[in-house]
């Protein structure tokens, strides 16, 4: 589906990335655009804009053990704790935050719930349906979702739709995709227009499906009727109507993309239709959806669908579990002894292993992906985290964070922050600034902060 | 109110009642106390075949196949294949230039002899004739009995000793793995059945029936790829397969049974017929989890073994020799090598054995089995 | 149960005798004022409902439904909070698009379009028209207005010119019925008291949805449509006549279904998964059977046999398939398909709690857990709040070196007993929890575990129980568990909880319910037919309410 002078010039890039050229060429900073993608139909060249920045979470539930993973140096090239060893061979492209706490002033610790809401957020929640929205992923999305097909993307390897931290508020949640098919023929499937198919040299003229003109004219006539509806409702209701009615215009948006031909992206492919997997809290399956999901949002991200993305490995509360064993993630934290030797609940940190693991393979995954000078992974910046850091006493302080990505050149990985208790609110703020949102402070109350971690900024 | 103290009572006397039922049989984790009738679907059910090879076993090497023994005859046939083949085709199941199917009509070949086990080995089954016999003695039917597991003796497997030189039935080979793969249960299209009536103390009975079936459909297959429990099955609408009950009894966890002739049906891949036992014997073992795990010995009526071989079909194709050269014998050898091996029910006049003694082992899972209704569904 | 004991049992005891099909001419309501008004999302099931009712029930309705909400224990409530994603967006439109062609196909046009174009690739607006008439007023539950009509047409006429195929046109009229805010979301509108601008009396359409959705989950037929645009639901006595019609129905059964569903908190189902080694009997036909088992025997008590609602809980009458059959541990004769299956008083099931759905559900996928079922009992059929867990529980205390693994639940959980900040709330859920203990996690009978017996006594509010059928008896007889129901259906009504106002209209619906002997219609009819299912508050005064009566509730509390 790609011309054949795209092809090379991937083909090149790839080299290149993989160091086969001699080392004075290949260096971050020179101008690659004009060495690697000349020839029409770059409008990265042509225009000299930079390649879009893209923000996503990633989430695991239970946390970790505080004594096994939160690393005592701070600063670059600092030893990797035994929970962070899975992240060895990302480590340059990890920064990782340590001593962040949620201020809980005076709100009841929502076990399972104010961490990651806290974080997300910024506060404490009052109670389970206050306050819960919206996060951080849709603060991003709000400001640069409009480019793209998607807003943001939402999967869920646990393969259960709830399973989603993006709200706007507790009854506005994004809904998780739920398997690897399901995220691909979202995105890859009908009324996807590949970038690089259309218009480029070669390729045929670009022709736009004449259904997109009378999808587009169904949601006029729906949109006509807004103010006659709205005059019924109360405030509240007219809010939801109103979310409605931005999801209506979101669609609208998707069909006006449909009517002119994408610019080409170099970096776009579309992936091979993913297996029907099997769909359980079973730890293999998750780990297997995971990776499957995470190689279809890569060329997403690559294909400039979406540039906000939300995944969910387990949820807070984990209920994965390992074949046959009576327990669960979440039920091993409360209920498994701490082993007298080694100091903490053995089965229980399998799973700490396995989150890890899947983290750093979703690293990996972001990073194999050739994009511009780098890969796809420099303009991407992913906040990893999870709703505690010691799941057996539900703590929110010390909650574990990465960052990874250089967010095309804002931020500098590989380096480990000590929070000495600030909130975690000062990471949404530096996230937000290094997406390019006029930010300058952020957070409810006590978690209100106005400065940025600037050791995690280039 | 005066509907409470009603519901009451009901409730109470149902309670009483409760008291002395049946005896109560605590399996680990199960807690259904026993039933005077207990239902049992097969999860296994397979020919023996002995856990290791012997070193005498086939001193003059295993069967041949048609085309091994009568190459002359396959001749063309081959030549054509190759050159068919070549051009991307294949020959037809029925194709002119095959040789005559003794498969069919086990006389329009000659008889190209069967090689057999004759030698000593140590197998599972049973004593069906109660004597340790051998060929020397001049009994009708003679025939050398195997050694048997645990010291015992005077094993009645001539069935073994027709089938021991076929490569496919030798230990880990083509059978072997099959059975141990249970297909032919997990894919069969009529669950076997076994009904153990007048069962007070699953432990210790001296007096109990036993009766197999067959279901009228195939087994249910659980999550992890076993035979479910507690399944129910229908029995087979044809009463021929619901057979004749047999007396046994319980001792000390260990089920026997007396003599009962079965026949059941057996459907899977191009096999669609039934299988004939006669003076049928079951030794089973009671486990914890309430399964029972042992062997059944048998007289297997050859015309009926010969039929079960070679009666394969795929829509209107005979498949009974694809059949024998994939496992490794000749149709014409084994039908006449059949009366030879056969052991059982000699014809009054002739001296001749009618059948062949066989081992098989099977193991048993709770199920429930359902008659089916005369009447019309209610 | 036989018709015998059903009349000898109605012959005993102070019932009141209800004539067929109607309810108690009860004696005064008392007055109540609604709280605010409510717009609630369809269900999936509604919205399956929806296609159902006004094309066929052959359509493929191929798109994946945003999750619902639960809210105040009912998705019926959530529902009027939740809005529509972008990605829930874009799945209702990609639902409507396909349903839309699916009905002007070639196939299907002969019986969902009234009339035939003149010319297949012209415009044809009198068609056009009749077809948006046709489908319009039951798919938007009110009459059509200009406003919806005259632009639809239009754009009907664009589409046909564009694309040369009238057909195109009626496409287009189908799915904007299909993604219209007044389709997806039940939208409520009333009328002002003159004298109080803030008291509110819906209006007949609103009626009408409210009626049909309670009672049949589903939208008004065209005879409630028409007796709502005849103003025939503001007037007491032909209200009753279409309640009493509605209720006796068939239809009613699917009412009573969607509220049990929800009330049951059914659509876990959905995504249920358990261990396969530790469950080999887990199936998803066996998540199927179990949900409709439960169903099935709630609708044959309460609805075909205008049953008792307390006996549920004592009932040894079920229905079986062979799948349930197996976790059951019961022989079932019918091959495929339901049979009925009458408990007897020696086994080990009895009434609803033993069922496998609850016992399915409230577990986790590798065993069972006393404390969910707890909870699930204490919230969703007492009507108690449990708390949630605090924060600062640290099990470190508790587990032992020395301690060999608990081998029966019971003693894993007696943990929480021993300590004070665990005692508050477990003692609420687990004492009950643990009479179910015999129910392994997928709701089979087990009477060991790990080796160990298990011990299903245990008391609750005061009443002892010495196992888990006992559980059943003592559940019925609690003072709680008929008030809740009311309860669970009047918000399930109102699709919000009770306002202060309508704090004597819920006791007189719990005592008329008593004196009914529990009867599921009366309650029904009585909630169809109350001031406070017809009314509403202004919202900014309804929330002005509310705080007040919070206030109001914190100063009884503390006096």
């Amino acid at each position: 589906m790609s011309s054949t002078s795209n092809l090379n010039r991937r083909q090149l890039l790839r080299a290149a990335l993989r160091g086969s050229l001699g080392g004075a060429a290949v260096s971050v900073g020179l101008p690659y655009l004009e060495i690697f993608l000349t020839g029409n139909g770059d409008a990265v060249a042509a225009t000299g804009a930079p390649l879009p920045r893209r923000f996503g979470t990633w989430f695991w539930g239970c946390g970790m053990n505080p004594k096994r993973w939160n690393p005592t140096e701070e600063g670059r090239g600092f030893e990797l704790p035994p929970e962070l060893a899975p992240i060895a061979g990302v480590r340059d492209q990890v920064s990782v935050l340590s001593g962040f706490n949620v201020v809980l002033d005076g709100e009841t610790n929502l076990v399972h719930r104010t961490g990651v809401i806290g974080t997300l957020c910024g506060g404490a929640p009052p109670s389970k349906t206050e306050n819960q929205g919206p996060t951080l992923d849709i603060l991003i999305s709000d400001a640069i979702g409009d480019a793209t097909r998607f807003r943001s993307l939402e999967m869920a390897a646990t393969g259960v739709p709830s399973d989603t931290y993006s709200r706007r508020s507790e009854d506005a949640k994004n809904p998780s995709e739920t398997t690897p098919l399901a995220l691909y023929l979202r995105v890859f499937g009908p009324g996807f227009m590949d970038p690089n198919a259309l218009g480029a040299e070669g390729a045929p003229a670009f022709v736009p499906d004449p259904k997109t003109v009378l999808r587009k004219s169904v949601l006029s006539l729906v949109a006509e009727d807004r103010k006659r509806i709205e005059s019924l409702l109360g405030a509240r209701d007219r809010a939801r109507l109103d979310e409605y009615f931005t999801s209506l215009r979101q669609l609208e948006h998707q069909l006006e993309l449909q009517l002119s031909a994408p610019p080409p992206l170099e970096a776009c492919e579309r992936p091979p239709e993913p297996d029907a997997l099997a769909v359980s809290r079973d730890v293999a399956h998750v780990k297997a959806n995971h990776a499957a999901m995470a190689e279809v949002l890569a060329l997403a991200l690559a294909c400039d669908q979406t540039r906000v993305f939300n995944m969910v490995f387990s949820e807070g509360a984990s209920q994965l579990h390992m074949p046959g064993s009576s327990d669960t993630h979440h039920t091993l934290t409360h209920e498994e002894a701490r082993d007298e030797g080694l100091g903490y609940q053995v089965e229980a940190t399998k799973f700490v292993q396995h989150s890890m693991e899947a983290w750093a393979e979703f690293v990996q995954t972001l990073a194999s992906v050739p994009e511009g000078e780098g890969t796809l992974l420099d303009h991407c910046a992913v906040l990893a985290h999870s709703e505690t850091s010691d799941a057996n006493s539900h703590s929110v302080t010390g909650l574990p964070m990465m960052v990874a990505g250089r967010a095309g050149g804002r931020l500098a990985p590989g380096t480990h922050v000590f929070g000495a208790g600030d909130p975690t609110t000062r990471l949404g703020l530096t996230l937000q600034q290094a997406m390019g949102l006029p930010v300058a402070k952020w957070g409810l109350t006590a978690n209100e902060t106005d400065r940025p971690i600037s050791e995690l900024l280039a | 109110m005066g509907r409470l103290p009603t519901l009451a009572i009901l409730v109470a006397l149902g309670m009483a009642a409760c008291e002395d039922s049946g005896v109560r049989a605590e399996r680990d984790g199960e807690g259904a106390p026993a039933m005077p009738i207990q239902g049992y679907v097969m999860a296994r059910w397979h020919d023996e075949i002995p856990d290791a090879e012997f070193a005498g076993d086939c001193p003059d090497g295993f069967n041949q196949t048609e085309e091994e023994y009568f190459p002359e005859q396959w001749a063309d046939w081959m030549t054509e294949r190759i050159r068919r083949r070549n051009a991307g085709s294949y020959l037809p199941w029925d194709d002119e230039r095959l040789p005559p199917d003794a498969c069919q009509d086990p006389l329009v070949q000659p008889d190209p002899g069967f090689l057999t086990l004759d030698g000593a080995a140590t197998v599972h089954g049973l004593d069906l004739d109660g004597i340790d016999s051998s060929r020397a003695g001049s009994a009708s039917c003679a025939h050398d009995d195997f050694a048997g597991h645990n010291g015992t003796g005077g094993i009645d497997n001539q069935h073994w000793r027709l089938m021991g030189c076929v490569r496919g039935y030798r230990p880990n080979d083509l059978m072997d793995r099959l059975h141990e793969g249970g297909t032919s249960i997990k894919e069969g299209g009529y669950a076997l059945l076994m009904e153990i009536t007048g069962l007070d103390d699953p432990w210790n009975d001296e007096e109990v029936e036993v009766q197999i079936l067959s279901a009228n459909h195939p087994v249910t297959v659980d999550a992890v790829g076993g035979i479910m429990r507690d399944v129910s099955y229908t029995a087979h609408t044809d009463a021929r397969y619901h057979n004749a009950v047999a007396r046994g009894r319980i001792e000390e966890g260990i089920l026997t049974t007396d003599p009962v002739d079965f026949r059941i049906k057996v459907k899977q891949q191009t096999m669609d017929n039934e299988f004939w036992f006669r003076d049928a014997r079951i030794r089973g073992e009671v486990q914890p989890d309430g399964t029972i795990r042992g062997i059944v010995g048998a007289y297997w009526d050859i015309d009926n073994l010969f039929s079960t071989l070679n009666d394969q079909w795929i829509g209107k194709y005979h498949q009974g020799r694809n059949a024998a050269r994939s496992r490794g014998f000749m149709c014409a050898g084994i039908y006449h090598a059949l009366p030879r091996m056969a052991d059982g029910h000699a014809d009054p006049e002739t001296g001749r054995c009618r059948s062949i003694s066989t081992a098989l082992h099977f193991e048993a899972v709770p199920a429930f089995v359902i008659r089916p209704q005369i009447a019309m569904a209610d | 149960m036989p018709s015998s004991m059903r009349q000898a049992l109605s012959g005993l005891g102070i019932v009141l005798t209800l004539a067929a099909g109607g309810g108690c001419s009860s004696p005064e309501r008392p007055e109540a004022q609604g709280g605010e008004l409510v717009m609630r999302r369809l269900t999936e099931a509604q919205y399956r409902q929806a296609i159902l009712d006004v094309f066929a029930d052959d359509l493929e309705i191929a798109g994946r439904f945003e999750p619902d909400n639960r809210r105040e224990g009912l998705l019926s409530v959530g529902s009027a909070w939740v809005t529509v994603t972008p990605s829930g967006f874009e799945q209702y439109e990609a639902m409507g698009r396909s349903i839309a062609g699916q009905v002007v196909s070639e196939a299907n046009r002969s019986r969902f379009v009234p009339c035939v174009p003149g010319d297949v690739s012209l415009p044809d607006s009198n068609c056009a028209e009749a077809m948006l008439r046709s489908v319009g007023p039951r798919l938007l539950r009110r009459p059509l207005e200009d406003a919806d009509i005259r632009p639809r047409l239009a754009a009907a006429a664009a589409a046909t010119q564009r694309t040369g195929d009238f057909y195109a046109g009626l496409e287009l009229i189908v799915t904007s019925l299909l993604v219209a805010p007044d389709f997806l979301f039940r939208l409520e509108a009333a009328v002002s008291d003159p004298m109080d601008s803030d008291r509110l009396t819906l209006d007949d359409l609103t009626m009408a949805s409210r009626l049909s959705y309670l009672l049949w989950n589903a939208g008004p037929d065209r005879e409630l449509l028409d007796a709502a645009i005849r103003g025939d639901l503001t007037s007491e006595e032909t209200l009753a006549r279409q309640v009493d019609r509605m209720i006796d129905s068939p239809r009613l059964e699917q009412g009573v279904r969607a509220f049990f569903d929800d009330v049951f908190r059914f659509d876990a189902f959905s995504v249920l998964s358990k261990d396969p080694i530790r469950y080999p009997k887990f199936s998803n036909a066996l998540v199927q059977d179990a949900r409709e088992q439960t169903l099935q025997v709630v609708v044959d008590h309460l609805v075909d046999d205008r049953g008792d609602y307390r006996d549920l809980f004592t009932t040894p009458h079920s229905v079986m398939t062979r799948t349930l059959g197996a976790v059951y541990a019961v022989p079932v004769s019918a091959e495929k398909g339901w049979q009925d299956y009458e408990f007897s008083a020696a086994d080990a099931r009895v009434g609803l709690l033993s069922h496998a759905s609850f016992n399915l559900l409230n577990a986790h996928p590798g065993r069972s857990s006393a404390t969910l079922r707890g909870v699930f009992m204490r919230e969703a059929l007492l009507c108690q709040t449990v708390p949630p867990a605090p924060a600062d529980v640290d099990f470190g205390l508790f587990n032992q070196d020395d301690n060999p693994a608990y081998r029966t639940a019971r003693e894993r959980l007696a943990v929480h007993a021993s300590d004070a900040t665990c005692r508050n709330c477990h003692r609420l859920t687990d004492p009950i929890g643990l009479g179910l203990e015999v129910f392994d996690g997928i709701g089979g009978y087990r009477t060991t575990e790990n080796g160990a017996p298990i011990d299903t006594s245990g008391e609750l509010d005061g009443d002892a129980f010495v196992d888990h059928r006992a559980l059943g008896r003592v559940f019925r007889n609690s003072p709680l568990v008929g008030p809740c129901l009311v309860e669970n259906l009047y918000r399930y009504a109102v699709g919000r909880e009770p306002v202060y106002s309508e704090r004597r209209l819920l006791r007189h619906l719990e005592e008329s319910f008593t004196e009914s002997g529990f009867r599921l219609d009366a309650l029904l009819r009585n909630i169809a037919l109350s001031e406070g299912f017809r009314t509403a508050t202004r919202s900014e005064k309804a929330a002005l309410d509310e705080g007040r009566q919070a206030a109001r509730a914190e100063k009884e509390g503390a006096a």
